[in-house]
Protein backbone atom coordinates (compact mmCIF):
# COMPACT_ATOMS: atom_id res chain seq x y z
CA UNK A 1 0.00 0.00 0.00
CA UNK A 2 1.03 3.46 -0.63
CA UNK A 3 1.83 5.92 1.73
CA UNK A 4 -0.78 8.61 2.28
CA UNK A 5 -0.38 12.10 0.95
CA UNK A 6 -1.97 13.84 3.43
CA UNK A 7 -1.65 13.11 7.62
CA UNK A 8 -4.32 14.13 9.83
CA UNK A 9 -3.73 13.75 13.49
CA UNK A 10 -5.73 15.03 16.22
CA UNK A 11 -4.58 15.53 20.16
CA UNK A 12 -6.35 15.18 23.25
CA UNK A 13 -6.97 19.14 23.59
CA UNK A 14 -8.79 18.77 19.77
CA UNK A 15 -5.46 20.30 18.14
CA UNK A 16 -5.61 18.83 14.69
CA UNK A 17 -2.44 18.46 12.67
CA UNK A 18 -2.94 18.03 8.55
CA UNK A 19 0.68 17.18 7.51
CA UNK A 20 1.24 17.25 3.37
CA UNK A 21 3.39 14.00 2.84
CA UNK A 22 5.15 14.11 -0.33
CA UNK A 23 8.42 14.88 0.82
CA UNK A 24 10.09 13.50 -2.14
CA UNK A 25 8.09 15.82 -4.68
CA UNK A 26 8.28 19.10 -2.26
CA UNK A 27 4.76 18.55 -1.34
CA UNK A 28 3.55 19.57 -4.95
CA UNK A 29 -0.18 19.64 -4.93
CA UNK A 30 -2.34 16.93 -7.69
CA UNK A 31 -5.53 16.02 -7.84
CA UNK A 32 -5.14 13.29 -4.92
CA UNK A 33 -3.43 15.87 -2.69
CA UNK A 34 -5.95 18.00 -3.32
CA UNK A 35 -9.02 15.49 -2.49
CA UNK A 36 -7.00 14.58 0.29
CA UNK A 37 -6.72 17.93 1.70
CA UNK A 38 -10.60 18.93 1.17
CA UNK A 39 -11.50 15.55 2.83
CA UNK A 40 -10.08 16.41 5.91
CA UNK A 41 -10.26 19.74 5.25
CA UNK A 42 -14.32 18.88 5.73
CA UNK A 43 -13.97 15.97 8.19
CA UNK A 44 -12.19 18.52 10.54
CA UNK A 45 -14.84 21.45 10.02
CA UNK A 46 -17.58 18.64 11.13
CA UNK A 47 -16.37 17.59 14.37
CA UNK A 48 -16.75 19.42 17.45
CA UNK A 49 -13.86 18.17 19.32
CA UNK A 50 -11.73 19.95 17.29
CA UNK A 51 -10.34 23.30 18.22
CA UNK A 52 -7.58 24.55 16.24
CA UNK A 53 -6.30 23.36 12.67
CA UNK A 54 -2.19 23.00 12.27
CA UNK A 55 -1.51 22.72 8.46
CA UNK A 56 2.01 21.50 7.91
CA UNK A 57 4.52 20.21 5.49
CA UNK A 58 7.06 16.97 5.68
CA UNK A 59 10.17 17.14 4.10
CA UNK A 60 12.95 20.29 3.19
CA UNK A 61 9.36 22.10 1.00
CA UNK A 62 6.36 23.02 2.62
CA UNK A 63 5.07 23.11 -0.31
CA UNK A 64 6.12 23.72 -4.32
CA UNK A 65 2.58 24.53 -5.72
CA UNK A 66 0.97 22.34 -8.71
CA UNK A 67 2.28 19.44 -9.44
CA UNK A 68 3.57 20.51 -13.15
CA UNK A 69 3.42 17.39 -14.58
CA UNK A 70 -0.46 16.74 -13.70
CA UNK A 71 -0.35 21.34 -15.14
CA UNK A 72 0.36 19.59 -18.07
CA UNK A 73 -1.58 16.73 -18.35
CA UNK A 74 -4.50 18.79 -17.53
CA UNK A 75 -3.77 21.38 -20.08
CA UNK A 76 -4.49 18.39 -22.75
CA UNK A 77 -8.08 17.70 -20.69
CA UNK A 78 -11.43 18.66 -23.15
CA UNK A 79 -12.45 22.78 -21.90
CA UNK A 80 -14.95 21.07 -19.85
CA UNK A 81 -12.87 19.20 -18.17
CA UNK A 82 -9.71 20.98 -17.41
CA UNK A 83 -11.94 23.70 -16.03
CA UNK A 84 -13.49 21.20 -13.65
CA UNK A 85 -10.40 20.55 -12.14
CA UNK A 86 -9.08 23.79 -11.75
CA UNK A 87 -13.34 24.26 -9.76
CA UNK A 88 -11.76 21.20 -7.48
CA UNK A 89 -8.64 23.14 -6.69
CA UNK A 90 -10.69 26.53 -5.82
CA UNK A 91 -13.08 24.72 -3.60
CA UNK A 92 -10.34 23.48 -1.70
CA UNK A 93 -8.81 26.90 -1.07
CA UNK A 94 -12.11 27.78 0.01
CA UNK A 95 -12.81 24.32 2.32
CA UNK A 96 -9.45 26.08 4.03
CA UNK A 97 -10.40 29.66 4.05
CA UNK A 98 -14.04 28.99 5.58
CA UNK A 99 -12.96 26.52 7.89
CA UNK A 100 -15.34 26.98 10.74
CA UNK A 101 -11.78 26.74 13.29
CA UNK A 102 -9.16 28.55 13.69
CA UNK A 103 -6.03 27.53 11.64
CA UNK A 104 -2.31 28.05 11.70
CA UNK A 105 0.03 27.47 8.61
CA UNK A 106 2.88 25.71 10.05
CA UNK A 107 5.63 26.47 7.32
CA UNK A 108 8.62 24.62 7.99
CA UNK A 109 9.91 25.57 4.53
CA UNK A 110 9.73 26.87 1.01
CA UNK A 111 6.23 27.86 -0.57
CA UNK A 112 5.36 28.53 -3.75
CA UNK A 113 2.50 29.47 -5.93
CA UNK A 114 0.21 27.39 -4.88
CA UNK A 115 2.30 26.75 -1.60
CA UNK A 116 1.52 30.00 -0.79
CA UNK A 117 -2.11 29.96 -1.33
CA UNK A 118 -2.46 27.31 1.25
CA UNK A 119 -0.76 29.50 3.37
CA UNK A 120 -2.97 32.82 2.88
CA UNK A 121 -5.57 30.58 3.20
CA UNK A 122 -4.99 30.10 7.12
CA UNK A 123 -5.92 32.36 9.88
CA UNK A 124 -2.45 32.58 11.19
CA UNK A 125 0.89 31.79 9.48
CA UNK A 126 3.99 31.06 10.97
CA UNK A 127 7.41 30.03 9.36
CA UNK A 128 10.51 29.05 10.16
CA UNK A 129 13.61 31.75 9.50
CA UNK A 130 15.21 30.05 6.08
CA UNK A 131 11.47 29.34 4.18
CA UNK A 132 11.83 31.38 1.10
CA UNK A 133 8.44 32.28 -0.33
CA UNK A 134 8.09 33.05 -5.07
CA UNK A 135 4.67 33.63 -6.52
CA UNK A 136 6.21 31.86 -9.96
CA UNK A 137 3.29 30.90 -12.18
CA UNK A 138 3.89 33.58 -14.72
CA UNK A 139 7.47 32.36 -15.41
CA UNK A 140 5.66 28.88 -16.58
CA UNK A 141 3.65 31.38 -18.44
CA UNK A 142 0.73 30.76 -16.15
CA UNK A 143 -1.55 33.02 -13.59
CA UNK A 144 -1.82 33.19 -10.02
CA UNK A 145 -5.53 32.47 -10.09
CA UNK A 146 -7.28 30.17 -7.87
CA UNK A 147 -4.71 31.50 -5.11
CA UNK A 148 -5.27 35.63 -5.56
CA UNK A 149 -8.15 36.52 -3.72
CA UNK A 150 -6.19 34.98 -0.56
CA UNK A 151 -2.76 36.42 -1.61
CA UNK A 152 -4.17 39.59 -2.28
CA UNK A 153 -6.40 39.73 1.09
CA UNK A 154 -3.12 38.71 3.31
CA UNK A 155 -0.47 40.76 1.39
CA UNK A 156 -2.29 43.64 -0.18
CA UNK A 157 -2.71 45.11 -3.52
CA UNK A 158 0.20 46.64 -4.02
CA UNK A 159 2.77 44.21 -2.89
CA UNK A 160 0.46 41.17 -5.23
CA UNK A 161 1.20 44.26 -7.77
CA UNK A 162 5.22 43.81 -7.32
CA UNK A 163 5.57 39.90 -6.65
CA UNK A 164 2.79 38.07 -8.51
CA UNK A 165 4.91 39.79 -12.04
CA UNK A 166 8.54 38.90 -10.77
CA UNK A 167 7.89 35.92 -9.43
CA UNK A 168 10.82 36.97 -7.65
CA UNK A 169 12.21 34.99 -4.35
CA UNK A 170 11.73 37.14 -0.45
CA UNK A 171 12.37 35.71 2.20
CA UNK A 172 10.44 35.20 5.67
CA UNK A 173 11.20 38.59 6.70
CA UNK A 174 9.87 40.41 3.99
CA UNK A 175 6.69 37.93 4.05
CA UNK A 176 5.95 39.11 7.81
CA UNK A 177 6.47 42.42 6.64
CA UNK A 178 4.07 41.97 3.69
CA UNK A 179 1.68 40.27 6.15
CA UNK A 180 1.66 36.71 4.32
CA UNK A 181 3.12 35.41 7.89
CA UNK A 182 2.61 37.18 11.02
CA UNK A 183 5.73 35.30 12.54
CA UNK A 184 9.13 34.17 11.73
CA UNK A 185 11.16 31.85 14.33
CA UNK A 186 14.23 29.52 14.05
CA UNK A 187 13.81 26.53 12.78
CA UNK A 188 14.38 24.73 15.51
CA UNK A 189 11.84 26.97 17.62
CA UNK A 190 8.92 26.67 15.10
CA UNK A 191 6.77 24.07 16.93
CA UNK A 192 6.82 26.10 20.47
CA UNK A 193 6.07 29.39 18.70
CA UNK A 194 2.99 27.50 17.07
CA UNK A 195 2.29 26.19 20.01
CA UNK A 196 1.92 29.67 22.01
CA UNK A 197 -0.49 30.67 19.51
CA UNK A 198 -2.24 27.46 20.38
CA UNK A 199 -2.27 28.14 23.82
CA UNK A 200 -4.02 31.44 23.32
CA UNK A 201 -6.91 29.82 21.21
CA UNK A 202 -7.99 27.07 23.36
CA UNK A 203 -8.77 29.96 25.99
CA UNK A 204 -11.34 31.28 23.94
CA UNK A 205 -14.58 29.83 23.50
CA UNK A 206 -15.66 27.79 20.39
CA UNK A 207 -18.95 29.18 18.89
CA UNK A 208 -17.40 32.95 19.66
CA UNK A 209 -14.10 32.18 17.35
CA UNK A 210 -16.63 30.41 14.40
CA UNK A 211 -18.76 32.89 14.47
CA UNK A 212 -16.22 35.92 14.54
CA UNK A 213 -13.90 33.88 11.81
CA UNK A 214 -16.83 33.96 9.54
CA UNK A 215 -17.53 37.95 10.22
CA UNK A 216 -14.50 38.82 9.56
CA UNK A 217 -14.72 37.15 6.79
CA UNK A 218 -17.68 38.94 5.62
CA UNK A 219 -17.08 42.48 6.57
CA UNK A 220 -13.71 42.42 4.64
CA UNK A 221 -15.07 40.91 1.40
CA UNK A 222 -16.31 37.44 0.97
CA UNK A 223 -14.77 35.25 -1.53
CA UNK A 224 -17.72 34.15 -3.96
CA UNK A 225 -18.55 31.48 -5.36
CA UNK A 226 -18.78 33.72 -9.25
CA UNK A 227 -14.92 34.89 -8.00
CA UNK A 228 -14.33 31.27 -7.56
CA UNK A 229 -15.73 30.40 -10.95
CA UNK A 230 -13.71 33.36 -12.65
CA UNK A 231 -10.31 32.24 -11.39
CA UNK A 232 -10.85 28.47 -12.12
CA UNK A 233 -12.16 30.12 -16.16
CA UNK A 234 -8.73 31.61 -16.02
CA UNK A 235 -6.41 29.09 -15.29
CA UNK A 236 -7.85 26.73 -17.10
CA UNK A 237 -8.03 29.23 -20.44
CA UNK A 238 -4.47 29.65 -19.81
CA UNK A 239 -2.63 26.77 -19.34
CA UNK A 240 -4.17 25.11 -22.67
CA UNK A 241 -3.14 28.19 -24.80
CA UNK A 242 0.43 28.21 -26.30
CA UNK A 243 2.33 30.09 -24.16
CA UNK A 244 1.12 27.94 -21.41
CA UNK A 245 2.63 25.40 -22.83
CA UNK A 246 5.59 26.55 -23.92
CA UNK A 247 6.09 27.47 -20.09
CA UNK A 248 5.54 24.39 -18.79
CA UNK A 249 7.50 22.41 -22.03
CA UNK A 250 10.35 24.33 -21.27
CA UNK A 251 10.19 23.32 -17.58
CA UNK A 252 10.08 19.66 -18.41
CA UNK A 253 12.72 19.80 -21.18
CA UNK A 254 15.05 22.04 -18.86
CA UNK A 255 15.45 24.71 -21.36
CA UNK A 256 14.48 28.79 -21.32
CA UNK A 257 11.01 29.73 -22.96
CA UNK A 258 10.87 31.39 -25.95
CA UNK A 259 9.80 34.97 -24.57
CA UNK A 260 13.27 34.89 -22.61
CA UNK A 261 16.35 36.16 -24.38
CA UNK A 262 18.00 32.96 -24.12
CA UNK A 263 14.75 30.94 -25.42
CA UNK A 264 13.93 33.51 -28.40
CA UNK A 265 17.19 33.21 -29.69
CA UNK B 1 -23.68 64.94 41.51
CA UNK B 2 -21.66 61.86 39.48
CA UNK B 3 -18.57 62.76 37.66
CA UNK B 4 -19.67 62.66 33.87
CA UNK B 5 -18.25 59.25 31.83
CA UNK B 6 -17.36 61.44 28.93
CA UNK B 7 -15.80 65.08 29.45
CA UNK B 8 -16.12 67.25 25.73
CA UNK B 9 -13.91 70.65 26.01
CA UNK B 10 -12.95 72.97 22.87
CA UNK B 11 -10.19 75.13 22.53
CA UNK B 12 -10.12 78.34 21.14
CA UNK B 13 -8.58 76.85 17.67
CA UNK B 14 -11.22 74.62 17.32
CA UNK B 15 -9.45 71.06 18.76
CA UNK B 16 -12.51 69.85 20.67
CA UNK B 17 -10.85 66.72 22.75
CA UNK B 18 -13.47 63.82 24.10
CA UNK B 19 -11.77 62.19 27.60
CA UNK B 20 -13.12 58.72 28.51
CA UNK B 21 -13.18 59.84 32.45
CA UNK B 22 -14.52 56.15 34.19
CA UNK B 23 -10.73 55.91 35.44
CA UNK B 24 -11.58 53.38 38.62
CA UNK B 25 -12.66 50.52 35.77
CA UNK B 26 -10.04 51.48 33.34
CA UNK B 27 -12.80 53.45 31.17
CA UNK B 28 -14.48 50.41 30.24
CA UNK B 29 -17.79 51.35 28.58
CA UNK B 30 -21.14 51.23 29.60
CA UNK B 31 -24.58 52.21 28.29
CA UNK B 32 -23.94 55.68 29.34
CA UNK B 33 -20.26 55.90 27.47
CA UNK B 34 -22.02 54.45 24.16
CA UNK B 35 -25.28 56.43 24.25
CA UNK B 36 -22.62 59.73 25.39
CA UNK B 37 -20.40 58.91 22.42
CA UNK B 38 -22.97 58.83 20.01
CA UNK B 39 -24.79 62.31 21.58
CA UNK B 40 -21.61 63.92 21.76
CA UNK B 41 -20.25 63.11 18.04
CA UNK B 42 -23.23 63.99 16.83
CA UNK B 43 -23.35 67.80 17.85
CA UNK B 44 -19.35 67.92 17.30
CA UNK B 45 -20.32 66.95 13.66
CA UNK B 46 -22.76 70.05 13.19
CA UNK B 47 -20.81 72.53 15.71
CA UNK B 48 -19.32 74.45 13.01
CA UNK B 49 -16.58 75.96 15.43
CA UNK B 50 -14.91 72.55 15.92
CA UNK B 51 -12.34 71.42 12.98
CA UNK B 52 -11.05 68.56 14.49
CA UNK B 53 -11.96 65.84 17.59
CA UNK B 54 -8.97 64.19 20.09
CA UNK B 55 -9.98 61.18 21.56
CA UNK B 56 -8.49 60.43 24.82
CA UNK B 57 -8.27 58.35 28.52
CA UNK B 58 -8.45 59.42 31.64
CA UNK B 59 -6.20 57.65 34.19
CA UNK B 60 -4.26 54.48 33.69
CA UNK B 61 -5.54 53.37 30.42
CA UNK B 62 -7.22 54.58 27.27
CA UNK B 63 -9.89 52.15 27.13
CA UNK B 64 -10.52 48.72 28.60
CA UNK B 65 -13.16 47.53 26.11
CA UNK B 66 -16.73 46.85 27.28
CA UNK B 67 -17.60 46.49 31.10
CA UNK B 68 -18.22 42.97 31.74
CA UNK B 69 -20.38 43.29 35.03
CA UNK B 70 -22.66 45.93 32.64
CA UNK B 71 -22.83 42.98 29.67
CA UNK B 72 -23.42 40.74 32.05
CA UNK B 73 -26.52 42.42 33.28
CA UNK B 74 -27.31 43.57 29.34
CA UNK B 75 -27.19 39.37 28.51
CA UNK B 76 -30.24 39.17 31.09
CA UNK B 77 -32.58 41.53 29.23
CA UNK B 78 -35.17 40.56 27.22
CA UNK B 79 -34.27 39.91 23.54
CA UNK B 80 -35.18 43.25 22.09
CA UNK B 81 -33.48 45.09 25.17
CA UNK B 82 -30.23 43.33 24.70
CA UNK B 83 -30.83 44.17 20.58
CA UNK B 84 -31.00 47.42 21.47
CA UNK B 85 -27.76 47.62 23.56
CA UNK B 86 -25.59 46.26 20.27
CA UNK B 87 -27.51 48.66 17.90
CA UNK B 88 -26.18 51.37 20.30
CA UNK B 89 -22.61 49.60 19.95
CA UNK B 90 -22.65 49.26 16.50
CA UNK B 91 -23.99 52.65 15.63
CA UNK B 92 -21.36 54.34 18.13
CA UNK B 93 -18.66 52.68 16.59
CA UNK B 94 -20.04 53.45 12.82
CA UNK B 95 -20.61 57.36 14.06
CA UNK B 96 -17.15 57.61 15.14
CA UNK B 97 -15.77 56.23 11.95
CA UNK B 98 -17.40 58.04 9.09
CA UNK B 99 -17.58 61.36 11.36
CA UNK B 100 -16.86 64.28 8.68
CA UNK B 101 -14.22 65.67 10.50
CA UNK B 102 -10.42 64.66 11.37
CA UNK B 103 -10.12 62.36 14.24
CA UNK B 104 -6.76 61.97 16.43
CA UNK B 105 -6.83 58.74 19.11
CA UNK B 106 -4.23 59.28 22.31
CA UNK B 107 -3.69 55.86 23.49
CA UNK B 108 -1.80 54.94 26.38
CA UNK B 109 -2.11 51.58 28.70
CA UNK B 110 -4.81 49.31 27.86
CA UNK B 111 -7.02 49.76 24.48
CA UNK B 112 -8.90 46.01 24.83
CA UNK B 113 -12.00 45.14 22.66
CA UNK B 114 -14.15 47.55 21.87
CA UNK B 115 -11.48 49.74 22.20
CA UNK B 116 -9.42 48.80 19.42
CA UNK B 117 -12.30 49.22 17.15
CA UNK B 118 -12.51 53.61 18.30
CA UNK B 119 -9.34 53.71 17.85
CA UNK B 120 -9.75 51.69 14.39
CA UNK B 121 -12.53 53.96 13.68
CA UNK B 122 -10.55 57.14 13.84
CA UNK B 123 -7.95 59.14 10.78
CA UNK B 124 -4.71 59.35 12.84
CA UNK B 125 -3.39 57.34 15.80
CA UNK B 126 -0.66 58.05 17.93
CA UNK B 127 0.23 55.53 21.06
CA UNK B 128 2.77 55.88 23.73
CA UNK B 129 5.10 52.75 24.06
CA UNK B 130 3.27 51.69 26.94
CA UNK B 131 0.14 51.05 25.25
CA UNK B 132 -1.32 47.41 25.12
CA UNK B 133 -3.65 46.31 22.65
CA UNK B 134 -5.77 42.81 22.37
CA UNK B 135 -9.33 42.07 20.81
CA UNK B 136 -10.39 39.99 23.65
CA UNK B 137 -14.02 39.38 23.30
CA UNK B 138 -13.68 35.43 21.98
CA UNK B 139 -12.14 35.01 25.49
CA UNK B 140 -14.84 36.00 26.88
CA UNK B 141 -17.31 33.85 24.55
CA UNK B 142 -18.73 37.18 23.05
CA UNK B 143 -18.43 38.93 19.48
CA UNK B 144 -16.57 41.89 18.08
CA UNK B 145 -18.36 41.92 15.50
CA UNK B 146 -19.67 45.52 15.27
CA UNK B 147 -15.61 47.00 15.45
CA UNK B 148 -14.54 44.03 12.49
CA UNK B 149 -15.33 46.54 9.54
CA UNK B 150 -13.20 49.10 11.33
CA UNK B 151 -10.41 46.85 12.10
CA UNK B 152 -10.16 44.65 8.56
CA UNK B 153 -9.80 48.12 7.02
CA UNK B 154 -7.06 49.40 9.89
CA UNK B 155 -4.97 46.36 10.01
CA UNK B 156 -5.71 43.93 7.07
CA UNK B 157 -8.28 41.09 6.69
CA UNK B 158 -5.10 38.48 7.82
CA UNK B 159 -4.24 40.52 11.12
CA UNK B 160 -7.64 40.62 11.88
CA UNK B 161 -7.93 36.65 11.22
CA UNK B 162 -5.27 36.28 14.16
CA UNK B 163 -5.67 38.92 16.78
CA UNK B 164 -9.44 38.33 16.64
CA UNK B 165 -8.96 34.70 16.98
CA UNK B 166 -5.98 34.33 19.27
CA UNK B 167 -6.74 37.13 21.71
CA UNK B 168 -3.16 37.67 22.21
CA UNK B 169 -1.99 41.00 23.46
CA UNK B 170 -0.19 43.18 21.44
CA UNK B 171 1.99 46.29 21.50
CA UNK B 172 2.21 49.80 20.04
CA UNK B 173 5.39 48.70 17.35
CA UNK B 174 3.50 45.44 16.34
CA UNK B 175 0.16 47.73 16.16
CA UNK B 176 2.27 49.91 14.18
CA UNK B 177 3.88 47.92 11.93
CA UNK B 178 0.22 46.16 11.03
CA UNK B 179 -1.09 49.91 10.63
CA UNK B 180 -3.23 50.09 13.09
CA UNK B 181 -0.90 52.76 15.20
CA UNK B 182 0.22 55.53 12.83
CA UNK B 183 3.35 57.30 15.40
CA UNK B 184 4.79 55.86 18.65
CA UNK B 185 6.04 57.91 21.13
CA UNK B 186 7.75 57.67 24.45
CA UNK B 187 5.41 57.06 27.39
CA UNK B 188 4.15 60.62 28.27
CA UNK B 189 4.63 62.42 24.89
CA UNK B 190 1.16 61.93 23.40
CA UNK B 191 0.54 65.75 23.63
CA UNK B 192 3.89 66.42 22.00
CA UNK B 193 3.47 63.76 19.74
CA UNK B 194 0.43 64.83 18.14
CA UNK B 195 0.83 69.01 18.24
CA UNK B 196 2.53 68.93 15.18
CA UNK B 197 -0.19 66.91 13.67
CA UNK B 198 -2.99 68.92 15.14
CA UNK B 199 -1.30 71.70 13.90
CA UNK B 200 -1.02 69.90 10.25
CA UNK B 201 -4.42 69.26 10.36
CA UNK B 202 -5.39 73.31 11.07
CA UNK B 203 -3.65 74.25 7.90
CA UNK B 204 -6.18 72.46 5.78
CA UNK B 205 -9.00 73.64 4.46
CA UNK B 206 -12.12 72.69 6.54
CA UNK B 207 -14.24 71.99 3.36
CA UNK B 208 -11.35 70.28 1.53
CA UNK B 209 -10.60 67.88 4.76
CA UNK B 210 -14.68 66.90 4.91
CA UNK B 211 -14.51 66.01 0.91
CA UNK B 212 -11.28 64.79 1.23
CA UNK B 213 -12.23 62.21 4.24
CA UNK B 214 -15.70 61.18 2.11
CA UNK B 215 -13.84 60.57 -1.02
CA UNK B 216 -11.52 58.18 1.11
CA UNK B 217 -14.51 56.78 2.35
CA UNK B 218 -16.60 56.10 -0.64
CA UNK B 219 -13.12 54.63 -2.64
CA UNK B 220 -11.91 52.53 -0.18
CA UNK B 221 -16.08 51.41 1.10
CA UNK B 222 -15.48 51.87 4.88
CA UNK B 223 -18.94 53.26 5.30
CA UNK B 224 -20.68 50.59 6.98
CA UNK B 225 -24.73 50.10 5.57
CA UNK B 226 -27.93 50.00 7.60
CA UNK B 227 -28.28 46.31 6.27
CA UNK B 228 -25.25 45.34 7.58
CA UNK B 229 -25.08 47.29 10.98
CA UNK B 230 -28.09 45.73 11.61
CA UNK B 231 -27.17 42.15 11.11
CA UNK B 232 -23.59 42.60 13.25
CA UNK B 233 -26.60 44.25 16.08
CA UNK B 234 -28.08 41.25 16.12
CA UNK B 235 -25.56 38.60 16.01
CA UNK B 236 -23.38 40.63 18.46
CA UNK B 237 -26.64 40.51 20.70
CA UNK B 238 -27.86 36.41 20.25
CA UNK B 239 -24.18 35.65 20.78
CA UNK B 240 -24.44 37.48 24.42
CA UNK B 241 -27.29 35.30 25.22
CA UNK B 242 -25.79 31.67 24.36
CA UNK B 243 -24.86 29.40 27.44
CA UNK B 244 -21.12 29.50 25.98
CA UNK B 245 -21.23 33.57 26.71
CA UNK B 246 -22.56 32.81 29.96
CA UNK B 247 -20.11 30.96 31.33
CA UNK B 248 -17.28 33.08 29.78
CA UNK B 249 -18.65 36.00 31.62
CA UNK B 250 -19.32 34.01 34.70
CA UNK B 251 -15.60 32.70 34.58
CA UNK B 252 -14.43 36.32 34.53
CA UNK B 253 -16.50 37.89 37.53
CA UNK B 254 -15.22 34.40 39.20
CA UNK B 255 -11.54 34.91 38.64
CA UNK B 256 -11.18 31.75 36.72
CA UNK B 257 -10.57 29.46 33.60
CA UNK B 258 -13.99 28.63 31.50
CA UNK B 259 -15.04 25.59 30.85
CA UNK B 260 -13.45 25.31 27.22
CA UNK B 261 -10.07 25.87 28.11
CA UNK B 262 -7.99 22.36 28.72
CA UNK B 263 -4.79 23.95 30.19
CA UNK B 264 -1.74 24.53 29.03
CA UNK B 265 -0.60 21.43 26.73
Amino acid sequence: MTEQLVLADIDKRGVATVTLNRAEAHNALNDEVVGALRAAFDTLAAREDVRVVILAGRGKSFSAGADLKWMRRVADFSPAENKADALRIAAMFDKLNTLPKPTIAKVQGSAFAGGIGLVACCDIAVAAEHAQFAITEVRLGLIPAMISPYVIAAIGPSAARRYCQTAERFDAWEAKRIGLLHEVAAADALDTAVEEIVGEILKNAPASLAASKALIRETAGPVTEALREETASRIAGIRATDEGREGLAAFFEKRKPSWTAAGGG
Amino acid sequence: MAEPVLLCATDARGVATVTFNRPQVNNAYNSDVILGLIEIFGRLAGDKSVRLVVLRGNGRHFQAGADLKWLREVSTLTPEENLQVSRNTTNAARGLNEFPKPTIALVHGGCFGGGTGIVAGCDIVIASEDAIFSITEARWGVMAGPIFPQLNAAMGEHNVRRYALTCERFGAARAREMGLVDVVCAPGALDAAAAPLIDAVLAGGPNALRETKRLIKDVAKLAVSDALAEKLALQHALKRQTDEAEEGLKSFVEKRNPNWYPGRG
